[in-house]
């Protein structure tokens, strides 16, 4: 139905047939304005230049809540709120005046004012036009609350969202969250509330409000007691899991803060959960000073936005939880044990149960390793059977074994604290080591749970920890039980065995080093070498370090040599530690306790020397039964003598014949000598070969052996000249015998590689090939019985390399044999010792 | 002993062979056998020694020989080796200053007439080799008749 106060097409009416068609065309456009208007889906309303209402369609009646017959001839201000009447006034003015509308031409957002006093957003597209100059307007008015209320959902889901995207923590995004809602929502005043599962309340998280609130009414509002479930608005919602409207909360029945709401003069209010699946996290409520009728849209949207903070914070607190694992992981120590414990009481911690404990199985008993909040009769040994944790290990699976309603299971009877201790629900995840599983991580609850996604990575998490620290325990185990029975070999070595770094300070001791060369102390770690063992070893240390090529292999080895202490002599020998990566050297040094051993070789040495004078005392019984025979005979020829002059001659021969006894009975003499009496010297070798050659000729088995000699001028060595001559007395012996008292024995010495060499060639039988390498055993002989110890080369091999020498033999059967000593010279006597450290 | 000397000097009692390296004992051995009466024959080894039995055209006879054993060259093993095969019927007496009980009991089996050690008077070698030449000269009456 058309209403106008003046009838505005019919100002121009005609009456010629022209005008009739004219008429009737007028009539059809008429016909067509009027069912335009009528049927326009936007409200359509013309106005004067007053402002006065001229048309009113039925949208527009819907739209305002007025009948035409209502507000034709109205004033339009009474379409719009108060707040917009004075500018509208004047924007007529305008037109009036100028003819133009600022708003003509392009439709704008305004709000309109229904006939029950709500407002709602309108988009005005206004027209002017003139006829008989008068001025009229045309307003199409579309009610876009929908479209409004779509941008105001998108607006405020990307306000949430780069809210949420830019904060680090809940706490930070709360109160831009409330203000961001408010902003756009027009609501007043909001806050937050997140559960406190330990105590089972609501406790305020945030509140924000718009600036027009004097915050002091609102503190009883934010410092309420936390609610409960189900009192209060956030109570309700957290009980019922869904939003709530509440219009006028002074009027409600179950809001506790109505005196405060009544201070700061609130009544609408709303609230959504915060929620992540099932699981309600908090609650969102805002509040306005005005009545409000419930709003399903606002309702549907914040409870969106309520999920999508619950998803928020649900993230940063699995976020959360990996920083304080990673924390706990941080933080652990050489126990493994304090660090399960650790991690145990971190899955606790985080999952929030009653209590967690950690077992492993041992036969058909289980050992509380971790433990956290286990109740004090949680005995720390218990037995598997019919335990929850037992049947999580036995089934050894990689997913949580998730039991609720523990009361009605059996595990009720068979494990005594899930009813003692009112348990619900019971979270299992076994853990694997070295690819067996042989523990469980649990935590149990009170209340029903039904762990979410990220609880069970979490124990998966921490139970891949767990796993970690008993593979190192047990490694370190095997570590230990291998470095017991290493140290327990190392122990019953006859040797004391010290490992010094380059520091020459003893990174190891075994426990005869410490009772040898402690000094009382029972560790010896960290001493200085120079403290504990001779100067001399000390710097032999040294230079050996130094001397040792970095890429020397284990078990170079540095020759022996001796040192005598507290009475006791001691045989030690150096020898590299090859540590790949590490940089600073390591030597180690064994030192054998030699006493005995040396005072047994010393004799050895002389017995065979004492042997062997057997053979050749019969060649000293020649050398002195011919002079004998030769003072004998001139004495009884002097007898009968009568000439003086022959008598003289006699005497004189007399006399040379016993000083010959006498060189004898001395060079045997001196041969004969204990030699552990004498001090080393330095010797000539081939001055030693010439005496031994001596003692031998006078051997019955000499023969006629020929002597050849090619000595090279050389440098002394450093030796005991009894022992270099038992080497030579038996080399040559041997040599003599060999040639059976035929052939030519030569001796030679001379300088090869640093080494002072002296050999002894006999022309004689040879050795051999099969018996060759026999030949340095101690008791192996080839003489008939009785004729040789068995022992001569043996002590020679001694002597030599106890004089840090070496001994060669080569022979070739039926033509002769080399036997070659070498003896080096490069002789490290404590003076070059000191050189070297000097230029270290 | 004065008597023996004294024949010596009238007649020679006999020829002995003396083998011995070292001249100065050699030079001792002679003289008392000289003195004892005897013609002595001296060898400084066992290669002179049988040298000096083979020169000439004719071997030279000696009625003993007294032979040391260690000697350069042919010592006196291989000498008296040599001397028991070629000249079986002369008495070896050997004088030795290496006395060595094997070596003793294998030259007696040898047929050495008496085994000497060093030193021994004047006297007794005198004896020992009046008994040799004697037993020589037995020796050979009994290959006369």
């Amino acid at each position: 139905m058309l209403k106008c106060t003046h009838d505005i097409t019919a100002s121009e009416n005609g009456s010629s047939p022209a005008a009739n068609t004219h008429r009737d065309t007028e009539s059809v456009l008429q016909s067509f304005a009027n069912v335009l208007v009528e049927t326009a889906s936007d409200a359509i309303v013309l106005a004067d230049s007053q402002g006065t209402i001229m048309l009113w369609n039925k949208t527009a009646q819907h739209l305002f809540g007025y009948a035409a017959e209502e507000v034709v001839g109205q004033p339009l201000t009474c379409l719009m709120p108060a707040r917009y009447r004075e500018m509208h006034q004047k924007g007529l003015e305008r037109v009036r005046t100028s003819g133009h509308s600022r708003l003509a031409g392009k439709p704008v957002e305004l709000h309109g004012l229904r006939k029950d006093g709500t407002e709602f957003p309108l988009e005005l597209s206004l027209g002017t036009w003139q006829s008989g100059g008068n001025i009229f307007f045309s307003g199409i008015i579309r009610d876009i609350t929908e479209r409004k209320r779509v941008e105001e959902f998108h607006r405020t889901q990307v306000a949430v969202s780069m809210i949420l995207a830019s904060c680090d923590s809940f706490g930070q995004a709360a109160s831009q969250l409330i203000q961001a809602v408010c902003d756009i929502t027009g609501w007043e005043l909001g806050l937050i509330w997140l559960v406190d599962r330990d105590a089972a309340v609501l406790r305020c998280e945030a509140l924000w409000h718009q600036p027009t609130f004097p915050g002091s009414e609102l503190t009883a509002l934010k410092e309420h007691p936390p609610f409960p479930s189900g009192i209060g608005l956030p109570g309700r919602i957290w009980a019922s899991g869904e939003p709530a409207w509440v219009p006028d909360v002074l009027k409600d029945l179950n809001f506790p803060r109505a005196q405060a709401a009544a201070n700061a003069r609130l009544h609408g209010a709303f609230g959504v959960p915060i929620r992540s699946g099932r699981r309600i996290m908090g609650v969102m409520e805002f509040f306005s000073r005005e009545i409000r009728q419930p709003d399903t849209t606002l309702l549907q949207m914040m409870a969106d936005i309520g999920i999508k903070v619950g998803q928020f914070i649900e993230r940063k607190k699995d976020t959360e939880r990996l920083r304080k694992i990673n924390e706990c992981l941080l933080s652990f120590g050489k126990d493994a044990h304090e660090n399960i414990n650790r991690l145990t009481a971190l899955c606790g911690e985080l999952l929030g149960g009653a209590w967690a404990v950690y077992s492993y199985a041992e036969g058909d008993l289980l050992h509380a390793i971790g433990r956290w909040r286990t109740p004090s009769d949680f005995p720390p040994v218990y037995k598997s059977n019919g335990h929850l944790c037992a049947d999580v290990i036995r089934q050894g699976r990689d997913d949580l074994m998730v039991v609720r309603h523990l009361p009605a299971t059996s595990y009720a009877q068979t494990d005594p604290y899930v009813l003692a201790c009112r348990l619900q629900t019971y979270l299992g995840q076994a853990v694997r080591c070295n690819g067996r599983y042989i523990g469980s991580l649990c935590v149990v609850y009170q209340q029903d749970i039904l762990p979410r996604e990220g609880d069970r990575r979490l124990m998966g998490i921490i139970a891949s920890a767990i796993g970690v620290e008993e593979e190192r325990k047990q490694a370190e185990r095997a570590l230990q039980q291998s470095y017991d029975e290493t140290e327990k070999i190392l122990a019953s070595v006859p040797g004391a065995i010290l490992v010094a770094g380059d520091d020459l300070r003893v990174v190891y001791a075994n426990a005869l080093a410490c009772q040898h060369f402690g000094e009382g102390r029972p560790e010896m770690i960290g001493a200085s070498m120079a403290d504990v063992l001779p100067e001399e070893v000390t710097q032999r240390s040294w230079v050996f370090m130094r001397r040792t090529p970095q890429t020397a292999e284990n078990g170079y080895w540095q020759q022996d040599r001796q040192f005598e202490r507290h009475g006791k002599v001691y045989e030690y020998r150096f020898f590299s530690l090859a540590i790949r990566g590490s940089e600073r050297p390591q030597t180690g040094i064994v030192l054998w306790d030699i006493t005995e051993n040396k005072r047994l070789g010393e004799q050895l040495i002389q017995a065979e020397k004492l042997a062997s004078l057997g053979t050749l005392v019969s060649g000293m019984a020649h050398e002195v039964n011919n002079p004998a025979q030769g003072i004998m005979g001139l004495a009884q020829l002097m007898q009968d003598e009568t000439d003086l002059t022959v008598v003289r001659d006699y005497a004189r021969e007399i006399v040379g014949y016993t000083k010959h006894i006498g060189t004898v009975v001395r060079d045997f003499a001196t041969y004969a000598r204990r030699s552990d009496r004498d001090g080393e010297s330095e010797l000539a070798l081939s001055e030693r070969m010439t005496d031994a050659v001596k003692l031998i000729r006078r051997s019955p088995y000499f023969g006629t052996v020929e002597v050849e000699t090619d000595f090279q001028p050389l440098p002394p060595v450093q030796a005991r000249r009894t022992e270099i001559d038992q080497v030579f007395v038996n080399l040559i012996g041997n040599a003599v015998q060999a040639m059976n008292g035929k052939g030519r024995l030569t001796l030679a010495t001379a300088l090869r590689d640093d080494m002072i060499t002296a050999s002894v060639s006999d022309t004689g039988s040879g050795i051999p090939k099969e018996q060759i390498g026999k030949i340095f055993d101690p008791f192996f002989t080839t003489k008939d019985p009785g004729k040789g110890t068995g022992l001569g080369l043996y002590i020679v091999h001694k002597i030599v390399t106890k004089h840090r020498g070496q001994i060669q033999v080569e022979s070739e059967p039926g033509k002769g044999t080399t036997f070659t000593v070498a003896f080096p010279t490069g002789h490290i006597s404590p003076k070059e010792v000191r050189h070297d450290t000097a230029h270290a | 002993m004065t008597l023996h000397m004294h024949e010596a000097t009238i007649d020679r009692l006999g020829r002995v062979l003396v083998v011995d390296d070292e001249e100065s004992i050699r030079k001792i051995a002679v003289r008392c056998l000289t003195k004892a009466g005897y013609e002595v024959v001296e060898a400084e080894n066992g290669e002179r020694a049988i040298a000096a039995l083979n020169s000439g055209d004719n071997p030279l006879m000696v009625d003993a020989i007294l032979c040391d054993i260690h000697m350069p060259k042919i010592n006196g093993h291989e000498a008296i080796a040599y001397f028991r095969t070629q000249y079986p019927g002369v008495p070896i007496v050997v004088l030795t200053g290496y006395p060595e009980v094997d070596r003793a009991v294998s030259l007696m089996r040898a047929g050495v007439m008496d085994y000497l050690v060093k030193p021994i008077s004047k006297d007794d070698l005198v004896t020992v080799m009046a008994k040799a030449v004697d037993g020589h000269e037995i020796l050979k009456d009994q290959t006369f008749v």
